[in-house]
C-alpha cells in the first residue's frame, strides 16, 4: 500500500515522504482535533502541527501493529490532554455530566454543538468509534483506557446525545 | 434529523472533511526549521564542551604520546592488514549489493 511505503520511507528519513503523509492524514486529524476543541480551529491546527512534529520525531517507532492513522489520532489525544492541562481548558477524566444542562432548541440540527456539551472523554469515545469508525478495542488503545470505561463512556454520551437532540 | 432512535447513524456521520490549504507544507518547512535549530544547539553544546576541554587537558603533554601512537600505527604490519581486510571486505559488500 501506498500509505506504508511513505511510513517506510519516513523512517529512513525521507521528509517528503513524510510531507506526503501529512497530505493524506491532516483531514481526519484536525477534524479529530476541531472536535475535542469544540471547534477551536486555531488551537486544533496548532496541536496537530505538534502531532506530526512528534510523529517525525517518533516515526522509527512506529510498528505497524495498527493502522498508521491510529498511532497518529493517539498522538493527537495525549497532545490534547496536555495543552487541555495546561490550558485548563476543560476537566479531563470526569465522568459527570455538564453542570448546566444547556437549552437544547438550537441543537437539533447540529451534531457538533451537540457534540460539544459532552464531557471530554465522551466526545473522543463517540468520535473515535462512530465517525472514525475504530473498533472499541483499537479505540480504548487511543484513548489509553480499559475497555470496560471506553464503553462505559461510548453508552452515556450516545444517551446523552440522544437527549440532546431528541430535546427530552 | 434524529429525533428518532437512529442515533447511531447520525454519530458515524464523517467528520468535515478540512482542506489541506498548505498545512502539509507549513508542517515540513516547521521540521525542516526546528531540525536546523537543534543542530546549532549541538554544534554549540559540541564547540563549548571542546573549548572546557581544551582548557582542563594538558595538550602539550599528551602530543608526544599521540605522536609516538600515529606513528607505531602507521608502520605496524598487523594494522595495514587490519585496514586491508576491512576495505576488502567493504568492496566485496558493495559488489555484491549492485
Amino acid at each position: 500500500m501506498a500509505g506504508d511505503m511513505f511510513v517506510d520511507l519516513a523512517a529512513a528519513g525521507d521528509r517528503a515522504a513524510f510531507e506526503a503523509l501529512v497530505r493524506q492524514h491532516q483531514s481526519l486529524l484536525r477534524g479529530f482535533l476541531r472536535r475535542l476543541t469544540r471547534g477551536d480551529h486555531a488551537l486544533a491546527d496548532d496541536l496537530a502541527q505538534e502531532t506530526f512534529f512528534e510523529a517525525w520525531r517518533k516515526i522509527g517507532q512506529f510498528r505497524g501493529e495498527g493502522p498508521f492513522r491510529g498511532w497518529l489520532t493517539r498522538i493527537a489525544w495525549r497532545r490534547y490532554l496536555m495543552a487541555a492541562r495546561r490550558r485548563k481548558l476543560e476537566p479531563l477524566d470526569t465522568g459527570e455530566e455538564p453542570a448546566a444542562p444547556p437549552s437544547t432548541s438550537d441543537l437539533r440540527l447540529d451534531l457538533e454543538k451537540a457534540m460539544a456539551l459532552l464531557t471530554l472523554p465522551q466526545r473522543a469515545a463517540l468520535t473515535i468509534c462512530f465517525a472514525l469508525d475504530y473498533t472499541h478495542e483499537e479505540a480504548a488503545d487511543i484513548l489509553g483506557m480499559p475497555l470496560g470505561t471506553l464503553k462505559s463512556h461510548v453508552a452515556r454520551g450516545r444517551e446523552n446525545m440522544r437527549k440532546l437532540l431528541d430535546g427530552s | 434529523m434524529p429525533n428518532t432512535p437512529d442515533i447511531d447513524k447520525f454519530l458515524s456521520t464523517p467528520l468535515r472533511p478540512v482542506d489541506n490549504n498548505g498545512f502539509a507544507e507549513r508542517v515540513a518547512a516547521q521540521i525542516a526549521w526546528r531540525e536546523r535549530g537543534m543542530m546549532a544547539i549541538e554544534l554549540v553544546a559540541l564547540f563549548a564542551l571542546a573549548a572546557v576541554v581544551a582548557l582542563f587537558v594538558p595538550l602539550a603533554g599528551l602530543l608526544g604520546p599521540i605522536t609516538t601512537v600515529a606513528v607505531e600505527l602507521g608502520l605496524s604490519l598487523p594494522f595495514a592488514v587490519a585496514c586491508a581486510a576491512l576495505v576488502l571486505s567493504q568492496s566485496v559488500v558493495r559488489l555484491v549489493s549492485d
